[in-house]
């Protein structure tokens, strides 16, 4: 009796989707990898793509979860900076990450998510233009609108699969860890996405906010990582 | 923000704003909606799906309650009469006792109270508007309102929001120009006039007890027993209620709430007035 | 013969209301106007759990309110071991909240911008009751879509006295001398009722008075139990300490973090 709606049987689910984001502050700054793939499925659908925007010298947002959504986004952000700019203000890491969570559960309210992880990496200058007191920062923001403030994340299946890996390493150091130390970790890192997520892709890019030098977008780098285990670990005959 | 009107804005930022407009701010009072679901979502099965039986233990909302209010007319001229009113004072979320003192008697002005059966915070939060609307009445016609009024506007309210999924059993119990009265008011709108009344899970088990002691002319202490007693044997049988038992006896000229009193306590003097175990057999 | 609701002028009344219900109930459970998207939005669950717990226990001249930060997604994986789920309002009330993050951050948004235009408006700090009020409120009108938190409000009343209320997630308040809300709730509660409300030790079994040292103590022991028996409590307590006329003193203790 009850009418019956074939075509609903699909899901909210998003169609073009980026996956593992992986952050890590150290001594001075903040570092950020992505890969460069957007998926389709399990489709690697547009190679070389960019998932780090640049708001501006203090602030970097990174993405994992639908990519039009996050390029909905960008332009948002844009606004905002925008915004800021015309009292002569720019935006912070901090003030942008609770603009972003006050927006994503919003939409969250409307049941309409953004159905995207964000990661705003950045430095926050506590008084203008002093380089001694930035302090750097990474938040999360879900897409239900949950936001929290860490050291080090990886996000997408890399928080089930790299979170433990990325802190350990962190714990050693702490504070102190160098900008190569904290690369070296999230390549490493990278390696591992790479052997147990279908969707991760070996280019990839780090993009940095120091407090010296602003926002630093990566460069194109490829991985390879080490197959030869496969030999002995898949059942060939 | 910064001195802008809304039409400034685009739609988002505009919603966000309309957003802060509703929520920082102490809604004003006349055209107050409550925020809900956005269109086309039904609220009975969304809670249900989200703080229904599925949900975890402590989420889940509070209720379950037995509570009796009843009439009676002085035995002797030493006697007072009035309303006693007697509630358990349980809170379960589901099959989690979330809190085991819970005061269900809520006062409404200084004559009159309100008992608390189904969610708890639908209770608390309607009383609580009809004790504001009580107030002004006062205020404004300069004379006390009566508990047929005041139930009254407690049914409407409720009313308004019929089929949302609200859950209110409450009696409305006071003196007034007319004498003693006790409404009981639902969340399906309904309002009758009752001499006895229980509400509840519980409320099966109280009406035994209830409409085999009760009699028009009793004692004050007949009376007052008589209230514990159903609450006992109700929490006894009926594992949605429990604690303690409160007790408010309403007299004609005042509100005497009585010290709360343990229902284990309770079942121990009643088996010592039997003259019994308390670990009785019943082919004895 | 039928009209629009399907009834036959043959059936009689009780049929006929009977059927006229069944179609009410269809009709309003998917309308026509319902389109494809809004039933996708209906089946998005936009709740998730972070776990965790807090407790709360008042005294005579002090509240303290605990919590562990472990922020967790879906009770098996650990997102941060640094989450805050304690919120320092200000020199009196402490709101401690465990259940869905997003709406614990609204929340504490909610409350700190009405104490600030409280602040604006009379010049003085707001008590703890009057925000124990206000907090109930502020849950009960998201009553058709509400917080999925389990809040509790802890401080020092305008009478100097130590302070907890505790909530449903709809607004249901109860002052209480001790509380605990979150996932370890069912454990850390028999605890408290045996060691601070003594309700499971005999009448005439010694009943320390419970002094500021006790309460902190017993809350350390409240947790580390939690985080041996309970999946999403764990990596640290979150201690706050607040005693009349002493500013509000924060504490972090180490916690299993398995």
């Amino acid at each position: 009796m009850a009418p019956v709606h074939d075509e609903l049987q699909r899901t909210l689910n998003p169609t073009c989707t980026g996956a593992s984001v992986i952050a890590m502050q150290y001594k001075t700054g903040v570092v950020v990898m992505t890969d460069r793939v957007v998926s389709y499925g399990k489709m690697a659908r547009y190679k070389n793509v960019s998932r780090q925007y640049k708001v501006n010298d203090n602030v970097l947002v990174t993405f994992g979860g639908d990519h039009a959504d996050f390029q909905w986004l960008q332009n948002v952000i844009e606004r905002q900076v925008l915004l800021w700019k015309r009292f002569d203000q720019d935006i912070g890491p901090k003030a942008l990450h609770g603009y972003l969570t006050s927006l994503l559960y919003a939409r969250r309210c409307k049941m309409n998510p953004l159905w995207n992880t964000l990661v705003v990496a950045g430095v926050e200058e506590e008084e203008k233009n002093n380089k001694e007191t930035s302090t750097p920062f990474i938040g999360i923001i879900t897409q239900k609108g949950c936001a929290y403030q860490v050291k080090h994340v990886a996000t997408g299946l890399g928080a089930f699969l790299l979170n433990q890996a990325v802190e350990d390493e962190f714990r050693k150091k702490g504070d102190e860890l160098t900008r190569q130390e904290a690369e070296a970790v999230l390549k490493k890192a990278l390696e591992l996405t790479l052997y147990h997520d279908c969707v991760a892709d070996n280019d990839f890019e780090i993009g940095r906010v120091d407090a010296n030098e602003g926002v630093v977008l990566g460069k194109e780098q490829t991985i390879i990582g080490d197959w030869s285990i496969a030999e002995t670990n898949c059942q060939y005959e | 923000m910064w001195g802008e009107t809304f039409d400034d804005f685009e739609s988002e930022e505009r919603e966000l704003a309309v957003a802060k407009q509703n929520f920082m701010h102490e809604p004003a009072n006349m055209n107050f909606t409550f925020p809900s679901l956005p269109l086309g979502i039904q609220p009975v099965e969304f809670m249900n799906s989200h703080f229904g039986a599925t949900a975890a233990k402590n989420m889940k909302f509070r209720k379950g309650t037995t509570t009796l209010a009843f009439v009676y007319e002085p035995a002797t001229p030493a006697d007072k009469g009035g309303i006693i009113v007697a509630v358990d004072s349980r809170a379960s979320s589901g099959e989690y006792i979330s809190s085991k003192s819970v005061m269900k008697i809520l006062d409404i002005g200084d004559r009159m109270v309100a008992t608390m059966a189904g969610g708890a915070a639908d209770c608390q939060y309607w009383t609580r508007i009809v004790a504001k609307y009580c107030t002004l009445y006062e205020l404004r016609e300069k004379t006390p309102i009566t508990v047929s009024a005041a139930s009254k506007y407690f049914a409407n309210a409720l009313f308004g929001y019929r089929g949302k999924g609200l859950s209110v059993g409450s009696m409305v119990a006071g003196y007034d120009k007319k004498g003693p009265q006790i409404f009981k008011v639902d969340s399906d709108g309904d309002r009758c006039s009752l001499k006895v009344c229980s509400v509840g899970s519980g409320s099966l088990n109280a009406y035994g007890i209830l409409d085999n002691h009760y009699k028009p002319k009793m004692t004050d202490e007949e009376a007052r027993k008589l209230g514990l007693r159903a609450i006992m044997h109700a929490t006894f049988r009926d594992s949605g209620s429990g604690g303690v038992c409160n007790l408010c006896h309403i007299t004609p000229t005042e509100k005497i709430r009585l010290p709360p009193m343990d229902v284990s306590k309770l079942w121990y003097e009643f088996a010592d007035e039997l003259g019994r175990d308390i670990v009785y057999d019943p082919r004895e | 013969m039928s009209n629009f609701t399907g009834i036959t002028a043959t059936m009689n009344p009780l049929a006929e209301m009977a059927q006229f219900k069944q179609n009410m109930r269809e009709v309003a459970a998917s309308p026509e106007w319902r389109t494809s998207k809004l039933i996708e939005r209906q089946r998005w669950n936009p709740y998730s759990m972070e776990g965790g717990s807090t407790a709360a226990i008042s005294g005579d001249n002090f509240a303290i309110v605990a919590s562990d930060t472990r922020m967790t997604q879906n009770d098996i994986n650990i997102l941060t071991r640094d989450a805050e789920k304690i919120h320092v309002l200000n020199d009196s009330i402490i709101l401690s909240t465990s259940g869905f993050y997003g709406d614990v951050i609204q929340l504490r948004k909610v409350l700190q911008s009405r104490l600030h235009k409280y602040r604006f408006d009379y010049r003085a700090d707001m008590s703890a009751d009057l925000c124990a009020e206000l907090l109930s409120r502020n849950l009960y009108y998201r009553r058709f879509f509400p917080y999925y938190t389990g809040a509790m409000l802890a401080g020092i009343d305008e009478n100097g006295k130590g302070a907890v209320f505790s909530y449903d997630p709809i607004g249901c308040i109860e002052r209480l001398g001790y509380s605990a809300s979150g996932a370890a709730e069912p454990m850390i509660i028999p605890f408290l009722d045996c060691q601070i409300g003594h309700v499971t030790v005999a009448e005439d079994y010694e009943k320390p008075p419970l002094t500021i040292e006790r309460a902190i103590s017993l809350m350390k022991d409240a947790f580390r139990g939690a985080a041996e028996r309970e999946i999403s409590t764990g990596d640290k307590i979150h201690l706050v300490i607040a005693e009349a006329g002493k500013p509000i003193v924060q504490k972090f203790l180490p916690l299993r973090e398995d």
